[in-house]
């Protein structure tokens, strides 16, 4: 479903935020992106979802290059980032339309796909409501049906759990798992372990831009946790 | 006093970094940010200058050269307001720091202060430079007092910026009381607040045409005039150029009583209005009914039009032009008959005025200040993600932006040049020949709008205000915009003789296609890769 194959990027400063990055996601996989602050999981998350240019590697979903054919691969995308911003001056509702109508997602199928998610993360009765009113976990919970109305291939998350409340990320991690279900794929970065190692099939540690560890989840924790495995690497080298 | 001179200091790099051209090194940044701000006061410069010694070589024959300082310091408080009057909002009331700023351990006397301070400045730069030409006018037609006067006249200077700053405090704190506490039907509110404000410019800019007409005449009336509403402007010059002492006094009095009753007013509710002016209308209880579908396209022009309409400030800096446009073509339309005997003296009086190009040249600068795209890159700031990760190219993310204007321009471009070919009596193929030249100018504007918005995009700003009224790409895509009505008017007066008064409009029409067909081919190829890098 993903394919990212000797992925680099330097920013006009100089600093080289990944480098040679090597990752596969299959349909049906729940893959975790893990690394401390400033390690490239952003960088990475971006560029994937075409948010981000960049010149070094290539980066296919579902087949299509994600800067010879940034459509086709977006169309089959969702992206949430870490802290989504959303226009201020529509309504909850406006705003879902807007994006269905993005993605041309049928009238019927939207009707009852808003409905079913704005019911699930019960904010059906603010969507009428302006989006500068809504609290940030609301705006989070508006982001997420607006990602997942578009029933993607592939789902990508920075930190989709931050902000969420306890009914919310339990609610998440249910639809995650759903989509995985239907062949499509989750790719997200979290610094909540726990979550990433009772959640993803597959994980990989990023350090310094580079990938230092990466596999099924099982393997690569073995006896230990996540927590340990992740802190020994991070103590490497430091 | 050290927290109060940070808070003084981040919010004039603020507004400072408002005018910057976006990438290259920090200090060259810095430097264009200044670059900008200069600029801008060279052009107060230059129209003071204008105005100054057009208005002292009328007044001083009749030895009431002191109404010249009177007139200049009426235009200066009227070019500041121009220029903060509807920043305000924006930058006292409306920061997007809002939070980050009360957070801190200092009183909410001082942020207001300090914000107010950063207006003031901005004030200040026009005011001085509005006021200085006219002092030195005023002495070159002999007006007496020489060192001292230039003193006294820069102090009052100092004061007299308080005095925009005072009406822009207020009007931006009606306007962003109308947003917080009147929900949807605030826009219209603010909308209608902003037009009274524009009648208003209109009005006071079309008296002082009318006065400078015939300056002489209006003299007498004018002095008495200012005894009423105008009496601290009186006081102003009674004490620059008499050196009236209890003048000068009234003057300060006039300025800093009023400032300072608005910021005491303001200050000691500070917290209580941003708090208030933060928390939106809200509802629970909206049920979910049939849900509308559209494409793509339509979906992305909805949102053009909800962030345009939706924006007063944006609405009425970028579309003014067109509201201008039509009110013009109405008025022509109304008043034909007059216009029709203003026409026929002219012609009997064989100025040979050409009717057509001088619509032309009122029809295509109009339309030159309609900047719709030039700041709408930089008005998606922290959104524009949403577009970036939506499955439509950058091309059609340009091709919806360019057409919202023109969606907006071409109709009333064909409904003015149709009033206007009624009023004026201009032949179909003359008719033809205006809209083609407007509806060119109308595609290379908006294309160079957005090429400029690219090359400098401001997408970190702190509200609407400073995108919309002081970016580097709205400057620059005014001046082109003009630049290109000079040219044309350029080989308009080089090809009249050889082509005609009608047909040597054409030049200027193939120079606003080859301006289209230039941009977009900019836009296509590293208009593109801008958008990416963004």
């Amino acid at each position: 479903m993903l394919s990212i194959q000797h992925f680099s990027k330097t920013y006009p400063g100089g600093k080289r935020a990944v480098d040679d990055l090597n990752l596969n996601v299959a349909p049906g996989e729940i893959f975790g992106f893990i690394g401390h602050n400033g390690a490239g999981k952003t960088t990475t998350l971006r560029a994937v979802a075409g948010v981000m240019d960049f010149t070094e590697g290539t980066i296919t979903i579902d087949g299509h290059d994600i800067r010879r054919e940034p459509t086709a691969a977006k169309k089959v995308t969702a992206f949430l980032p870490d802290n989504p911003d959303l226009y201020d001056f529509l309504s909850g509702i406006q705003y879902l339309t807007f994006i269905a109508d993005l993605y041309d997602i049928p009238q019927k199928d939207r009707q009852a796909r808003i409905q079913k998610y704005a019911e699930a993360f019960e904010i059906t009765g603010n969507l009428g409501s302006p989006i500068g009113s809504y609290s940030h976990g609301m705006k989070q919970k508006l982001a997420l049906i607006s990602a997942l109305i578009r029933e993607p291939k592939l789902l990508i998350l920075d930190e989709p759990f931050v902000g969420l409340d306890p009914v919310a990320s339990h609610l998440l991690k249910g639809y995650l798992s759903e989509i995985c279900g239907r062949g499509g794929a989750v790719f997200f970065s979290t610094h909540v372990l726990e979550v990433a190692e009772k959640l993803c099939h597959k994980i990989a540690i990023i350090k310094g831009g580079v990938l230092v560890k990466s596999g099924v989840t099982e393997e690569l924790v073995g006896d230990s946790t996540l927590e340990n495995v992740f802190l020994e690497l991070e103590g490497e080298g430091s | 006093m050290r927290k109060f001179y940070a808070l003084v200091k981040l919010n004039l790099k603020a507004m400072l970094s408002s005018f910057r051209f976006g990438g290259g090194k920090k200090r060259r940044r810095a430097a264009s940010g200044l670059g900008a701000l200069i600029f801008m006061a060279v052009l107060a410069l230059y129209l003071s200058g204008t105005y100054s010694f057009m208005f002292a070589a009328q007044l001083a024959p009749i030895g009431m050269l002191k109404l010249e300082i009177l007139m200049m310091s009426v235009l200066a408080v009227v070019m500041g307001l121009v220029f903060t009057l509807f920043a305000a909002q924006g930058v006292i009331f409306g920061g997007r720091d809002n939070d980050l700023m009360l957070a801190m351990p200092v009183s909410a006397f001082s942020l207001m202060l300090a914000r107010t301070l950063a207006l003031y400045v901005e004030n200040l730069v026009f005011t001085l430079f509005i006021m200085m030409p006219a002092g030195v006018a005023y002495l070159v037609f002999g007006g007496g007092g020489g060192a001292v006067f230039l003193i006294v006249l820069t102090l009052c200077t100092l004061f007299l910026a308080l005095v925009p700053t005072f009406f822009s405090l207020i009007f931006g704190f009606v306007l962003a009381w109308a947003s917080g506490k009147l929900g949807g039907r605030s826009k219209l509110l603010s909308n209608l607040l902003y037009l009274a404000a524009f009648a208003v410019f209109m009005v006071l800019l079309m008296r002082m045409n009318l006065a400078m007409g015939d300056l002489a005449s209006y003299a007498m009336g004018i002095e008495g005039a200012f005894s009423g509403w105008g009496l601290p402007f009186l006081l102003l010059a009674q004490a620059a150029c008499e050196g009236n002492i209890l003048s000068l006094l009234g003057f300060v009095a006039f300025c800093v009583a009023p400032f300072l009753l608005v910021v005491w007013l303001f200050a000691g509710r500070y917290k209580k209005i941003v708090t208030s002016l933060g928390a939106r209308s809200a509802r629970s209880d909206y049920r979910l009914g049939r849900v509308s579908a559209s494409g793509a396209r339509s979906a992305l022009l909805k949102k053009e039009a909800g962030k345009f309409f939706g924006t007063p400030i944006y609405l009425f800096n970028s579309g003014m032009g067109l509201i201008l446009l039509l009110g013009a073509a109405a008025a022509a339309l109304v008043f034909k008959s007059k216009l029709g005997g203003l026409l026929a003296e002219l012609e009997a009086a064989g100025s040979g005025l050409p009717v057509l190009p001088l619509a032309a040249l009122a029809v295509c600068f109009l339309l030159s200040t309609v900047m719709i795209t030039a700041p709408s890159i930089s008005l998606e700031g922290k959104q524009l993600w949403i577009l970036k990760e939506a499955p439509i190219s950058a091309r059609g993310v340009f091709l919806v932006k360019v057409g919202f204007q023109l969606l907006l321009e071409l109709p009333s471009l064909l409904i003015s040049t149709i009033c206007l070919a009624f009023a004026l009596g201009l032949s179909a193929v003359d008719w033809l020949l205006l809209f083609a030249l407007g509806a060119a100018l109308s595609v290379c504007t908006a294309l160079l709008g957005l090429f400029a918005n690219l090359c400098m995009p401001k997408l970190d700003a702190p509200n609407d205000t400073v995108v919309v009224k002081q970016s580097a790409s709205v400057m620059v895509a005014m001046l082109g915009g003009m630049g290109l009505v000079l040219a044309g008017a350029v080989l308009f007066v080089l090809t009249r003789g050889l082509l005609g008064p009608t047909l040597a409009l054409l030049p200027g029409l193939v120079l606003f296609l080859a301006g289209c067909a230039v941009l977009w081919r900019l836009l296509a190829t590293r208009g593109e890769q801008m958008f990416l890098e963004l």
